[in-house]
């Protein structure tokens, strides 16, 4: 009897700390990471596979960040490490991922979810839920919904923005258009459609939409259908293998004669090496910040350390530096949040993203400008950020533009 | 139109020589060879490399040759050949799965999504009524001609294709006439992954080379074997053609959306109205 009660007494409460400080380091479920180790970034995209080669420079341009930062002494005197995991582009498989991610110790900070609207939208419940913040490149408006993802970010313009640069550079063109939209007939269309036929109206011109299957290997018939619609102009999107075949069927179809204007998807390829001059005829593509050349003495110190990081000055990168630049520019506005906010909480860096009070050459960043606000999680393009062009070809992976 | 039904029957001449592939496999060793269509996609990636080295077409074609000959005889030993025998069509599933390791090797080489494999004849469009045409698709239609026909041909007038067909009716009864199956089943299977990969000079200018193509014209292919009749060498040619012509002229007449709905449309009909497909011939079975 007597001995049970020293049992009691004694070895069940030191039973119960070692237990309680065993669960206290492994963190459990739903623990966040410890404050004095190095801050997580976990890249949920596609290493291989479609789109592996856009996911893989995006990952690049992360980790050139990171590794720039680090050298600097860190974040808020804290190291950031980068774990990467391949979806293949599958928003299942990426969820499935990030699922792993979050019930294991350590809890990612940020979590970078895909190179597509698709995969964005599948993980971004989860970071809600879990209240950590998601960002991306993707332009697709459904994610701007503050209420549904308070903590996601996007580093790239909306279709709407650009969408109504394309309404005012046809405006420029001499008077109201007959504008064919071909376009991709999954999701990409669903992005593009709507804004397509509210911004051209609201800019005057009148509007047709010949989509094509994402896995047609003859896109030919999409651009007869817009020729037959009477089209003076062509907006044409795509993203991935559909893209060189976009180019193949406007020539086939004798579409080259209409000139056309190249949406985010096809603007953010390297679309030049696989397409000929004659192919390309007419052909303005959306151009971005970065997407047009810039000489190397006209490039700013971060865009140069890119370059380098990534290996662009010793051998052609396979994607345009853009792609790169994105998730150097990811990490680097979210770095800008952390340090404003004090902390990398979810709420805390949201109202700091928000409110930012580091300008883009102050943060470091590269791409727009103007960035988010209460009332949008995307950046705001400025007049002359957005603009199309026609281009000859490629230069350091930027597109080089006629005249 | 006319051009749209032109570049269809281009299209159409892929999924044939596809068929093609499948029929041969199973004329002569009763299994169908899903990863016909890697061979085709990888010999794909593997021309747009060697003319990256400068290679002449000539020389192109023969390491195609080697290379589809080399893996076919890996296939056949790996995925078919402990298979023999055993009656469960199991190669269904092993073929499947090494047409997966085929499209996982490609991944592991490729960084592009969809790469442009050049024609090594002349690429200059020819204007016709409705839009232009390509002479690549010209050759495509009559490569797939003679294939099939070819094919058909020593599959019903040749003493080896007779033998062929006989050592797949009765494997027994072949043998006692001095037939040697087994060796049969492998040089025919070994030809039929060459076919895949030299298709590819001549296929990868149309469709460009990328890796979702594998499962595509893997269904694809599927769809004209069961349209033109399973065996039936004729058959895949005429339900490739005719695939490939709905398919462009469905796109041309109506919506994107209606491309596949199209086409597998005819699929269901098919094997609901007509299972053995257009020139399938009926088994009678004795019970």
């Amino acid at each position: 009897m007597k001995s049970s009660r020293i049992l009691r007494r004694a070895v069940l409460p030191a039973v119960a700390a070692v237990v309680l400080s065993a669960l206290t380091a492994c963190g459990g479920v739903g623990a966040s990471s410890d404050d004095s180790g190095p801050y997580r970034i976990l890249d949920v995209g596609p290493q291989t596979g479609f789109s592996g080669a856009n996911g893989k420079a995006l990952d690049a341009g992360l980790r050139a960040a990171v590794d720039d930062l680090n050298r600097g002494g860190g974040l808020n005197g804290r190291q950031v490490e980068v774990v990467t995991k391949d979806d293949q582009t599958d928003p299942t498989k990426a969820v499935t991922l990030l699922r792993e991610e979050l019930s294991g110790r350590d809890q990612p900070d940020l979590v970078v979810t895909g190179v597509s609207s698709n995969e964005s939208l599948a993980m971004a419940p989860l970071l809600t839920r879990e209240k950590i913040i998601g960002m991306s490149n993707i332009s697709s408006p459904k994610l701007d919904d503050r209420e549904q993802f308070p903590y996601f970010f996007s580093t790239a313009i909306q279709q709407r923005d650009l969408m109504a640069a394309a309404a005012r550079f046809l405006g420029t063109q001499g008077g109201p258009k007959r504008v064919a939209l071909v376009v991709q007939d999954d999701a990409l269309r669903q992005a593009v459609e709507p804004v397509f036929t509210e911004q051209m109206a609201v800019a005057g011109h009148t509007t047709s939409v010949h989509p094509f299957a994402p896995d047609s290997l003859d896109i030919a018939p999409a651009f007869e259908a817009a020729k037959a619609a009477g089209a003076d102009w062509i907006y044409v999107d795509a993203v991935g293998a559909a893209v060189p075949r976009v180019f193949e069927g406007r020539l086939k179809a004798g579409a080259e004669t209409i000139p056309a204007i190249g949406g985010s998807g096809i603007g953010t390829t390297a679309f030049t090496d696989n397409s000929t001059p004659a192919q390309r005829a007419g052909f303005h593509p959306a151009l971005y910040p970065l997407t047009a050349y810039i000489a190397p003495e006209k490039r700013s110190p971060e865009l140069t350390t890119l370059f380098e990081r990534v290996g662009g000055n010793s051998g052609p990168l396979p994607m345009p530096i853009s792609i790169y630049a994105y998730g150097w520019d990811t990490v680097r506005i979210w770095a800008a949040g952390v340090r404003q906010a004090g902390s990398a909480d979810a709420e805390a860096v949201t109202k700091a993203l928000e409110n930012l009070r580091v300008s883009k050459q102050e943060g470091g960043w590269l791409m727009w400008s103007r960035l988010y606000g209460p009332n949008t999680h995307f950046p705001q393009p400025g007049p002359d950020d957005v603009i199309f062009k026609q281009v000859t070809g490629r230069q350091d992976t930027m597109f080089v533009t006629a005249g | 139109m006319f051009a749209s039904i032109v570049s269809g029957m281009a299209l159409g001449a892929v999924y044939a020589l596809v068929a093609v592939g499948y029929n041969l496999t199973w004329l002569t060793g009763k299994a169908i060879n899903f990863a016909q269509a890697g061979f085709a996609v990888a010999g794909m990636f593997l021309a747009v490399w060697c003319y990256g080295q400068g290679l002449s077409p000539v020389a192109v074609f023969a390491i195609l040759v080697a290379a589809g000959g080399l893996v076919a005889t890996v296939e056949y030993v790996v995925a078919l050949r402990p298979l023999r025998g055993r009656g469960e069509h199991a190669e269904l599933i092993t073929t499947l799965g090494f047409s997966t390791i085929i499209q996982g090797v490609i991944l592991l080489f490729v960084s592009d999504d969809a790469l442009r494999v050049p024609f090594f004849g002349p690429e200059q469009l020819i204007d016709v009524p409705g839009g232009r045409i390509a002479p690549v698709e010209l050759v495509l239609v009559a490569v797939a001609v003679v294939v099939g026909l070819g094919a058909h041909l020593w599959a019903t007038r040749t003493r080896s294709g007779l033998a062929a067909l006989a050592q797949s009716e009765d494997r027994d009864a072949a043998l006692v006439l001095g037939i040697r199956p087994e060796r049969i089943s492998f040089v025919v299977f070994v030809v039929s992954g060459v076919l895949g990969s030299v298709m590819a000079p001549l296929a990868g200018p149309k469709t460009f080379a990328a890796v979702a193509l594998v499962s595509l014209l893997a269904i694809k292919g599927f769809v004209v074997l069961a349209l033109g009749g399973v065996g039936s060498l004729l058959g895949a040619l005429v339900g490739g053609l005719a695939i490939g012509v709905v398919e462009a002229v469905v796109v041309r007449l109506t919506d994107a959306a209606f491309q596949n709905i199209a086409v597998f449309g005819i699929f269901i009909v098919t094997l609901l109205v007509r299972p053995r497909g257009l020139f399938g011939e009926r088994k009678e079975r004795y019970v």
